[in-house]
């Protein structure tokens, strides 16, 4: 006991200023975004003529006057749900491919992680260059195969154009996850499969699929967070629109607080269910994750 | 002819993939290099190439700057990242002592966070100190997401390296200190190279915090991109110039030493 003390005792100044600074930097921040989130405090006024109006902020949001809000929940939910199915769909069939030997992995894998090594508004802008109208890549296919221009980022259709930038940004990362996991399967059961004469989809959906079932949980649980987070990207495409289209809770944290209405102590309260949010979902996902390890 | 078409699936799937993940970046470098005549034309792939738009992103509008700016905010972020964060790794690698996983796992989920709310805080707490729009500001908060990475990326590397190494300096009398500094730190010199890659790679491409939290002074490149916004649209050209200026660092890293960028981003996303 003594002796564990004395080593604890030796660790602390190793640790300790990696923890006092993720301390100082997350949590005493998240404390007073809370605090902010309890006053009407509006941009560029004195600090000290701040209201506290208690939870007033949150029930203007969930009371129902405020339409945008519940429409962002959805469009957050939605954004979500589309980049984590299309990565996790795309990022397994990449890794499927990187791990049968083929000509120049390295390049192709080095290829698929540079959404990864890209600034998120950078990304969002090399897409803006092809969804646009006039010039863009896409239209210019599109009309040499159909004869019409698609308006990408129009009211329609701009949520998925959008899912489609975070699908690009997300998949890579579900990519190098998913190819971690079938490295480190076994090979034995997958040589016995070939001997019985197993299907490349029975091989898959009967033996790849339930081991890899741990690994997916957890990029799920990832990729949603990250999704939820998103804002680089879709501010450099739409900045929410057109008009709501695309106005997930972090861009309409950012209208709200920063944009025309500058009422930050409403927007540390969108910020605050954004938090909020995430962890539900986060707690829901881990205990999916807990029940199918003891199933 | 069944493997036949099991090879042609495969390839056509690998050009798919590269054709996806691969084509946005070459399509912003070839508009970079497009006069304006040619922007209208996008079935073109043959034409005169021009640098006029890296010449306007950078005497126009300033880019220059913006670069200085965001190699300040990364250069520093990483040093003290690593200074930050090398300590702690070494002191998870090496004592055990209760509680340590779970300040191991509480440093790991720190990356879990939704960062983005916290840009009202910072931006309140940054105005209220005076910080806004200071390289400083944004080498501290950069911080956030960088130290988990060093520590979570240095504890493996320093668990690969073999105890012995400072116990033979401990017996000859170092003090913990001298021994890390002399022993472990040349010996983890690949690992601290490729980590403090990673880390200015990360600084260099943050987005939101550095477009809330400065304005003139301290602004780094992926922000500027609103600038070129007119009221005559976006200026595509140059803009697309300065996404190819933002990403020539991640490009130049490619070529030289693509192990550090695929090890890296592996590491990364196993920590998240």
């Amino acid at each position: 006991m003594r002796k564990s003390l004395g080593i604890r005792g030796e660790a602390l100044p190793w640790v300790l200023p990696s923890t006092l600074a993720l301390f100082l930097l997350i949590v005493i921040p998240v404390a007073f975004l809370l605090y902010v989130s309890l006053t009407g405090y509006e941009l560029g006024f004195p600090w000290a003529d701040r209201t506290f109006v208690g939870l007033g902020n949150y029930w203007e949001l969930v009371g129902g006057s405020d339409y945008e809000f519940w429409v962002s929940v959805r469009r957050s939910l939605t954004y979500a749900l589309l980049v984590t199915g299309g990565s996790l769909v795309l990022g397994m069939g990449v890794a499927l491919l990187l791990h049968q030997t083929i000509r120049g992995r390295t390049f192709v894998t080095l290829i698929v992680i540079m959404p990864l090594a890209i600034s998120h508004a950078i990304g969002g802008l090399m897409w803006k260059l092809m969804y646009n109208v006039e010039f863009g890549i896409l239209n210019y296919v599109v009309q040499s195969l159909a004869g019409v221009k698609v308006n990408w980022l129009s009211d329609a259709t701009a949520l998925y154009a959008v899912a489609v930038v975070g699908i690009w940004m997300a998949a890579p990362f579900v990519t190098l996850f998913f190819l971690a996991g079938l490295q480190s399967l076994p090979q034995a059961p997958f040589e016995a499969a070939r001997v019985e004469g197993a299907s490349a989809w029975q091989v898959f959906r009967h033996l790849t699929l339930p081991m890899l079932r741990p690994i997916i949980l957890v990029v799920t649980l990832f990729t949603v967070i990250d999704a939820l987070r998103s804002f680089g990207a879709i501010y450099l495409l739409t900045e929410g629109g057109p008009g709501v289209a695309t106005l997930v809770l972090p861009l309409y944290m950012y209208r709200v607080g920063f944009g025309y209405s500058s009422i930050l102590g409403k927007g540390a309260a969108i910020a605050f269910v954004l938090i909020l949010l995430t962890m539900t979902l986060a707690a829901i996902l881990v205990r999916l994750s807990r029940h199918s390890r003891e199933a | 002819m069944r493997r036949f078409l099991l090879r042609a699936a495969r390839n056509l799937g690998v050009g798919a993939v590269l054709l996806f993940f691969g084509f946005p970046i070459l399509w912003m470098v070839l508009t970079s290099l497009k006069e304006r005549i040619y922007l209208y034309q996008p079935g073109r792939w043959l034409f005169p190439p021009t640098l006029d738009n890296y010449v306007a992103a950078l005497t126009k509008y300033g880019i220059l700057d913006y670069v200085k700016n965001s190699a300040i905010v990364a250069t520093g972020n990483t040093l003290l990242s690593l200074a930050v964060g090398v300590t702690a790794a070494y002191g998870l690698s090496r004592f055990a002592f209760r509680g340590r996983d779970a300040v191991a796992l509480g440093i790991l989920l720190t990356r879990l966070f939704p960062t983005i709310t916290l840009v009202i805080p910072f931006f309140v707490l940054a105005f209220l100190l005076r910080l806004l729009d200071t390289h400083i500001l944004l080498i501290l908060i950069y911080l956030t997401f960088n130290v988990p990475f060093v520590v979570w990326a240095m504890r493996a590397y320093f668990d690969d390296i073999p105890r012995e190494i400072e116990e033979a300096a401990l017996v000859d009398g170092c003090s913990r200190l001298t021994a890390f500094i002399r022993c472990i730190l040349p010996a983890a010199r690949p690992g601290l190279f490729a980590t403090g890659v990673m880390c200015f790679i990360l600084a260099w491409n943050e987005f939101n915090y550095a477009l809330f939290l400065t304005s003139r002074t301290a602004k780094t490149v992926p922000t500027a991109i609103a600038f070129f916004r007119t009221e005559r649209g976006i200026l595509w050209g140059e803009v697309s110039a300065l996404g190819v200026i933002a990403i020539l660092p991640v490009l130049v890293i490619a070529a030289l030493g693509h192990n550090v960028l695929l090890r890296g981003f592996s590491l990364e996303g196993s920590q998240q």
